[in-house]
């Protein structure tokens, strides 16, 4: 906003130095928005930029974790991890545990959603329900599975056994049922999430477009998925993201049910990425990984992004 | 929007605020005191430690000790990250199966000639004195040897003689196999299938008694034996043999050593390998054991010479202060205050010679009994070798004990991996 001849003018007169004269509305502008943008700024620059860039300085040098051998290695560390067994092992499995708890996480959220979207008496109750174990920790979460899957005491382990799913040897040493507690537990953990996000985009959409549907005779089945699920894309994708980027992040469940086990079968890429920088102390190799982490991300996010915006602008 | 005069005026405040601010946020450096020494002493989450130091600062009005208890898995990030920054400690307590590491990576001073000056060097835990490549870095200050502790009443409900305990660990599995006969729920030993550190402490003093190892020499040219000692294999054998005949709780192959003692103090199992101060617990749950050294498998004793270590941080300023304090700590007179407040097994094996120390507390007496033949695996890469849930011990271990593989080809696996760590591990620190 520009005060026109209100503000005092100083005995000097407009006539007063070079300074004024560069000082134009335009700079004026500019300078206070830098101004007040600078806090978050240094901020974001602080907490996200300078690490990161750390991060890839760290990739291309030997960087312990002890002591002071650190020394130039050019690219040899991402050498190293192209050729590294366990680390292309790793992205495997946390692909195929990505594919299989996106779409339960998505399907079950939007199931949970149709029957939370209504404003009946009580519902507020069971969203609460659904969205409590998203409040609790994942660590919280996890050890309150891992003391399900006990041999001979746990839940888990009975019902899996009842099911013929399990040897009779405690869960977490047979792959198969190792990974099923850990799907079972992320999917209790995260679907209120999802369910939210999705329950909030079906109230979004106005009631009149059902009731010129009906008009048409649209039945229930059409008007769910020919009109409240492409209307919902938006918020799909939303959930989408969070749930493919959380789960190649995934750490903290494995950590503490499987600890990577039985014989790494359930290491993810953070797992084997955490144990060369905490346990084997090799900083400037697991900054390596890391880095080839987030490029896999980054990749599969804008693929994501471009596919479903595609679809929206067609 | 402000106006060319008032605009660099409002430029010049916010300037100044956040000028102010930045300072403020640098914060101000603690003060000089002047006078009085300030030590700095890191440690594990322990209260021996700040009791010790309590009573040192109270002996020693002019020594002002900062003791910062660090919990274990952050322990040795945050020392190397410290002493990289200069911000680290003058004195470092330890758990002593790191003390090759820090020698190595040059975190703590070479104190040699300090440590063969004292006069009872030779009273120390021999196993247990932080030599890395003959050179000293660190002297025991409180020890864990590992211990076999067995249930009387479940011996003698087997036919076996409660007060003679199995001598050789072939009588062990025998013992255990006659106490799994007594009722199926009943078992004969503990066997923790997911703690790699666990079967390092128990598995290592049958390896060593019965004169085997599974480590060469530290240095850049260590290398594991699994395959090539027959010892190694032999042991594991033995565990595949109890582990088949039902001998132990079929959860412990999912135990990951947080509830290993539970079948013990429930008075179900018959042999349990443990740690020092298990003695208390075993003895406030009511059950009526003995407890004496590991043996191997023809006889002989050994012990995994577990516990902390103190030593030097490299680079002190305070080091003839440091110093003093440490000599301090391992005095008769601490040590035996660490058993009678604590129950903590001192490190000096004077304390044996000592008719009334032994009376007051024979358990931790017969742990200083058995540290006399404790050894440490001594490799900077003990972490990644033996303790982490991937590590080539703990899969060798899985591998041979519950899923029957064949040994030579599981143990050869594990040396091929062990190799790999320790290069890794040389090649980090630059040695």
């Amino acid at each position: 906003m520009t005060t026109i001849g209100s503000a005092p003018r100083p005995a000097s007169g407009p006539a007063a130095g070079p300074a004024r004269r560069w000082l134009t509305l335009g700079r004026r502008r500019t300078i206070t928005g830098l101004l007040l943008t600078a806090p978050s700024a240094v901020l974001v620059t602080v907490l996200f930029v300078a690490p990161l860039v750390l991060m890839v300085v760290m990739s291309l040098h030997n960087w312990p974790l002890l002591g002071s051998g650190r020394r130039f290695r050019g690219l040899d560390n991402y050498l190293e991890a192209f050729a590294d067994p366990v680390f292309g092992q790793s992205i495997l499995f946390t692909l195929k545990y990505t594919l299989i708890v996106t779409p339960l996480t998505l399907v079950l959220g939007y199931l949970l959603a149709i029957l939370v979207r209504r404003r009946v008496r009580g519902v507020g109750f069971f969203r609460a329900v659904y969205f409590a174990p998203v409040v609790v920790g994942f660590a919280a979460g996890a050890f309150i599975f891992l003391s399900m899957s006990q041999v001979d005491v746990g839940a888990l382990d009975w019902l899996f056994r009842a099911l013929g799913w399990s040897s009779g040897s405690p869960l977490m040493v047979q792959p198969g049922p190792a990974l099923a507690v850990v799907v079972l537990m992320v999917v209790w953990k995260t679907v209120g999430t999802t369910m939210i996000i999705l329950m909030a985009g079906m109230q979004g959409i106005p009631a009149e477009v059902y009731e010129s549907a009906q008009v048409d005779g649209a039945g229930a089945w059409h008007r769910e998925f020919s009109m409240t699920l492409p209307l919902l894309r938006p918020y799909l994708a939303l959930t989408l993201l969070l749930t493919v980027t959380g789960s190649f992040l995934a750490f903290d469940q494995f950590y503490i049910l499987t600890q990577g086990g039985p014989q790494q079968q359930t290491t993810t890429v953070v797992m084997w990425l955490f144990t060369q920088g905490f346990v084997r102390y090799r900083l400037g190799y697991a900054a390596a990984l890391s880095v080839l982490l987030l490029l896999l991300l980054l990749v599969f996010t804008v693929f994501q992004v471009r596919a479903l915006r595609a679809e929206d602008e067609r | 929007m402000l106006s060319k005069t008032q605009f660099p005026r409002r430029l010049a405040a916010v300037g100044a605020l956040v000028g102010a601010a930045a300072v403020s946020l640098v914060g101000c450096s603690p003060g000089d005191d002047g006078g009085a020494v300030t030590l700095s002493v890191w440690g594990r989450a322990l209260d021996v430690d700040e009791a010790l130091v309590a009573a040192y600062q109270e002996a020693n009005p002019d020594v002002h000790i900062e003791l910062t208890r660090i919990p274990d898995d952050q322990f040795l990030s945050k020392l190397g990250t410290a002493m990289q920054s200069g911000d680290g400690p003058d004195v470092v307590i330890f758990d002593d199966a790191n003390s090759s590491l820090l020698a190595a990576s040059g975190l703590l001073e070479d104190i040699t000639d300090r440590a063969k000056g004292l006069d009872f060097f030779d009273d120390f835990f021999p196993g247990q004195i932080g030599y890395y490549q003959d050179r000293i870095y660190s002297v025991p200050k409180q020890g864990g040897p590992s211990l076999m502790y067995w249930n009387k009443d479940l011996f003698a409900q087997a036919g076996l003689d409660p007060e003679s305990p199995p001598a050789t660990f072939t009588e062990v599995v025998e013992a255990a196999s006659a106490i799994h006969a007594i009722a199926s729920d009943v078992y004969g030993i503990s066997i923790d299938g997911a703690c790699g550190g666990c079967i390092a402490y128990k598995l290592s003093p049958i390896i060593w008694a019965s004169g085997g190892d599974y480590l060469t020499d530290a240095g850049p040219d260590q290398k594991t034996t699994y395959a090539t000692d027959p010892v190694v294999a032999e042991v594991f054998g033995l565990y595949r043999e109890m582990w088949a005949a039902g001998l132990a709780a079929p959860a412990d192959e999912a135990q990951d050593g947080t509830t290993q003692p539970e079948l013990f103090l429930a008075g179900k199992q018959g042999i349990f390998l443990a740690w020092p101060e298990f003695a208390k617990t075993a003895a406030d749950a009511g059950i009526d054991f003995g407890v004496t050294s590991i043996p191997g498998i023809d006889g002989g004793t050994a012990s995994f010479a577990g516990g902390n270590n103190i030593g030097l941080a490299a680079g002190t300023d305070q080091a003839d202060a440091g110093w003093e304090f440490i000599t301090w700590l391992s005095d008769l007179p601490q040590q035996k205050l660490m058993a009678s407040d604590f129950g903590i097994v001192p490190v000096r094996l004077a304390l044996l010679d000592d008719a009334g120390f032994v009376e007051q507390y024979p358990y931790v007496a017969q742990a200083i009994e058995a540290a006399q033949d404790g050894q440490l695996p001594n490799s900077i890469a003990y972490a990644a070798l033996a303790l982490n849930a991937d590590s080539p011990l703990l899969q060798a271990f899985q591998a041979i004990v519950f899923d029957g593989a064949d040994p030579a080809g599981a143990l050869e696996a594990a040396d091929t991996r062990s190799a790999e760590i320790i290069a890794q591990a040389y090649d980090q620190i630059g040695g």
